[in-house]
């Protein structure tokens, strides 16, 4: 039957209409992250304009703006403005440029048309001319001097230290730069590539994306340190947490006597859940590193003062705090598995005489197993993705060491680390290398959403296959 | 001997249930020391403040706030705590005038606000939609999706937010406004086409399919704002003006309105989840019996399951505030951190959480500033523990009454 139309269902496919926005916002800013990380590794074809006042610019394409303008009648129109990325600093200020769209009078991709991706200094784009070794010229013209490159890429890191080669090349406007063979990193002509190449040149920057230093202000090479940072300190920090958690739900669900004490308890979690995260940073600040780390200081590393060792922010003291953060992650999630465990279990057990910590250590502990590892991926995850408190209590934009090296005593947990997500707080807030350091930092963005979105997939799927298992056990009794 | 060995065995069992009985105990009790230590941390730092509190509000201007932050190295504090103790100096003025944190309260409640104004609507009445009108296998697979949005590190929103989203949204004022208006119509348009057109144009009906001509609409209606927007400002904009410039306000790219929307996500998962499960627990007799009266699908959920299910959805909305009020990662990107008071959409502001990410690692141990930012620490964790705990009382205080009348009609 049908009902009478009464405006009502609209009104029910408004509300549905809101969850459709929900998602679609979500959806979009993670599409976005995605196509700009995605986007970082992959070889941009060089573009050479020629514009109406005779300039001639090769570089690629950053974007299209749009820009209003005034038509001969006085309304608006719009034009494109096209901003493109030059390299070489030293010829073109800030490394980019741009004109309005109507201004190109021609453009073209060159094949031979190279980028050269330097230690420091930024890319630079242009054409092979010479091959310069000790002022003589070796090889000259495209051709020759890129097999003379080839030649010698084997042998690139040796010759690194040799002062005297140098790739002389030319802009387009026929300006001449030469780049000392120690500063070049790679060489590479983008538009001659093939899709293959491409593939190729895309697995080989994503590859030293994760496992090499950053270079040129947080701007290019890779964020391996950050990586290694950011699991160090989760490391340490479930070491912390796990134990803590799990006795705690233990205490709250099968130890703890209805009383004053257990209702404290149970206040105690519900609000360490609600403190905010940058409260946590102060008081790691205030306790961990001024009050525990200057007593450290002082009784152990009395002749390093007044140059505090632990008595500054540094890797323990940042997982202290995030164990502090997840502790009530990993108690919500254990106790959850153990208020699953059917009570049939646990009286069967006691039933033959064991006691509760027999029951729990033998029957109970196995079913909640899962549970536990589900707690400790969410925390680690949850640990992964806070910031916040970290700013405060020692994560820094570069650190020149690793917390663990093979440097006695090898764990150095006094030092000062490098984050994933403080990277991105600090190439997008204050970016050392300019505009250019962005789309590395939204590299880094979607390295932390992809990990963070996979642990805790990971962790429902677990707890689903669980609850799955409890309701078929608990009707099958 | 046999009965000696035995009962020592039993002994040894006993006292390793009674030790690890302890041992959880002791679990139990480091947590409490620890939200305990927290407190006292905080307070035992900032008692000469509140000893002598003209500093934090003594002239809540507070335009130098920014640059005395900025300022006051670990080096300066000294001098500047010697010359706050003294409180004779007219630099002692300077420096208390610098320390005001009301810009930065107001900030909080500023940003929380517009979060609210957001996120409340939105995620009140998709949690409605979720609980009642969608088929509940729909609903099960909505779940995870919701907790892997709750899971988003705010960094990551704070990012696209303050890089990407707010110089977008400074070029697309007007369709920002459209957008409300044209995204309804449009999904209204598509509830009419399918409610009036013949029945072979009609798609076969399966439960919850709505939802994706619901997004496609969505996606309609959010396009069009855009378009009808760039048209507009090309027909009555003279000059290339922009629309903003003809309001005539103050406009920050970093403004309240990208705070409401990104911080708006960034709670509405905790808003939906929570006012869900509460609409949910909504005893179906209560529904049943107003469908069976004749009240129409709407007005069930509006009339009955609304009001039912008030006091968790009011839990929600508190506990969403609690946690926008927190937030620090994605303040720190889009609001532009600038201590200005008013309560425009269009500017930014700086809340006291940005305030001590941005404050505290410059301010030396023990200073003023060290104390100042402890205090507003302070602030933060009294808001949001007085918040959580009312939330949680009301949520129970729901929960008794519909539990007794949902029990009833099962025992007559």
């Amino acid at each position: 039957m049908r009902l009478k139309w009464s405006g009502d269902d609209a009104l029910v496919w408004l509300s549905g209409g809101t969850l459709a926005v929900i998602f679609l916002l979500v959806a979009g800013l993670v599409l976005i992250i995605a196509v700009h990380g995605l986007g970082f590794f992959w070889p941009q074809d060089l573009t050479r304009y020629v514009l109406r006042d005779g300039r001639i610019i090769l570089g690629q394409e950053m974007y299209h703006e749009t820009v209003r303008g005034v038509d001969r009648t006085g309304g608006t129109t719009f034009g494109y403005r096209i901003r493109v990325k030059t390299g070489n600093q030293a010829l073109y200020p800030n490394g980019h440029t741009w004109f309005e769209e109507g201004q190109v009078v021609a453009r073209d991709a060159p094949r031979r048309a190279v980028v050269v991706e330097r230690t420091a200094g930024g890319d630079v784009f242009g054409f092979l001319e010479s091959f310069v070794d000790d002022g003589r010229i070796v090889a000259e013209g495209h051709e020759a001097v890129w097999s003379a490159y080839r030649e010698r890429f084997p042998e690139l890191e040796r010759l690194r230290r040799q002062q005297a080669l140098s790739i002389e090349l030319s802009a387009a406007d026929g300006r001449r730069y030469a780049v000392p063979l120690s500063d070049v990193l790679r060489l590479y002509g983008p538009n001659a590539m093939s899709a293959w190449d491409r593939i190729r040149h895309y697995m080989a920057g994503a590859w030293t994306y994760l496992w090499a230093s950053p270079r040129d202000g947080n701007s290019r090479g890779g964020v391996y340190p950050a990586i290694f940072g950011t699991a160090v300190m989760v490391v340490i920090m479930a070491v912390v947490v796990m134990p803590f958690g799990v006795l705690a739900a233990f205490y709250l669900r099968e130890y703890g006597r209805p009383g004053p004490l257990l209702g404290v308890v149970r206040v105690a979690v519900n609000s360490l859940a609600g403190v905010p995260s940058i409260v946590f940073g102060v008081f790691g600040l205030g306790f961990f590193v001024y009050f525990l780390g200057g007593t450290l200081d002082r009784v152990f590393y009395q002749e390093a003062l007044p140059e505090p060792t632990f008595g500054r922010g540094g890797i323990l003291w940042c997982a202290l705090t995030l164990a502090l953060l997840t502790l009530p992650v990993v108690i919500v999630a254990v106790e959850e598995g153990l208020a699953a465990v059917p009570v049939a279990l646990r009286e069967a057990s006691h039933a033959v005489g064991a006691t509760r910590f027999e029951t729990l250590w033998r029957v109970v502990l196995p079913v909640v197993l899962p549970s536990i590892l589900t707690g400790l991926i969410l925390s680690v995850a949850r640990a992964a993705g806070t910031v916040a408190p970290l700013m405060i209590i020692g994560v820094v934009a570069f650190a020149p060491e690793l917390p663990v090296d093979g440097v006695w005593p090898f764990v150095h947990l006094e030092r000062e680390f490098m984050h994933l997500g403080y990277h991105i707080f600090d190439t997008g807030f204050r970016p050392a290398g300019g505009e250019a350091a962005l789309p590395m930092a939204y590299t880094t963005t979607l390295l932390l959403l992809v990990t963070v979105a996979v642990l805790n997939a990971a962790a429902i799927g677990l707890r689903t296959r669980l609850r799955r298992r409890y309701s078929l056990s608990a009707a099958q009794a | 001997m046999a009965d000696r060995t035995r009962g020592r065995r039993i002994d040894r069992r006993r006292l390793l249930d009674l030790l690890f009985g302890r041992l959880a105990a002791l679990g139990g009790i480091v947590l409490v020391l620890t939200i305990l230590s927290v407190f006292a941390l905080i307070i035992w730092v900032i008692h000469p403040l509140v000893i002598s509190p003209a500093v934090l509000f003594d002239d809540w201007t507070g335009a130098e706030f920014r640059s005395m932050a900025v300022e006051v190295g670990a080096q300066d504090v000294e001098a500047q705590q010697e010359s706050y103790r003294g409180q004779t100096s007219d630099t002692a003025e300077g420096v208390e005038r610098a320390y005001s944190l009301l810009p930065l309260i107001f900030g909080t409640l500023k940003g929380a606000l517009y979060t609210l104004l957001f996120a409340v609507p939105l995620s009140v009445l998709a949690a409605l939609y979720a609980s009642q009108f969608m088929p509940r296998g729909l609903r099960e697979r909505l779940k995870p999706l919701v907790e892997i949005m709750a899971a988003v590190p705010s960094v990551v929103l704070g990012f696209i937010g303050g890089i990407w989203l707010a110089p977008f949204l400074e070029n697309h004022v007007i369709a920002l406004f459209l957008a409300p208006l044209l995204i309804s119509g449009v999904v209204a348009a598509a509830f009419m086409i399918r409610h009036y057109a013949p029945a072979w144009f009609r798609p076969r009906h399966r439960p919850g399919m709505e939802i994706w001509i619901l997004s496609a609409a969505v996606l309609a209606g959010g396009w069009m704002a855009f378009e009808c927007g760039a048209m507009l400002e090309a027909r009555y904009l003279q000059d290339g003006t922009r629309f903003i410039d003809v309001l005539g306000l103050d406009f920050a790219q970093r403004n309240s309105i990208v705070v409401g929307m990104v911080m708006g996500l960034a709670v509405t998962p905790i808003i939906f989840t929570i006012s869900e499960d509460a609409m949910s627990a909504v005893p179906s007799s209560y529904t049943a019996g107003s469908l069976s009266l004749g009240a129409t699908r709407w007005q069930t959920a509006v009339r009955i399951v609304l009001p039912t299910a008030g006091a968790g959805i009011l839990s929600a909305v508190m506990l969403g505030f609690s946690k926008a009020i927190g937030e620090t990662m994605i303040i720190l990107f889009v609001s532009g951190n600038v201590p200005a008071m008013d309560w425009s959409v269009f500017t930014g502001f700086r809340a006291l959480s940005a305030g001590i990410a941005l404050g505290l690692p410059d301010a030396g141990q023990g200073g003023v500033l060290y104390q100042v930012m402890f205090f507003a620490a302070f602030l933060l964790l009294i808001a949001t523990f007085t918040i959580n705990t009312l939330a949680e009382l009301i949520r129970r205080r729901l929960r008794r009454p519909l539990m007794r009348r949902a029990s009833a009609p099962s025992s007559l």
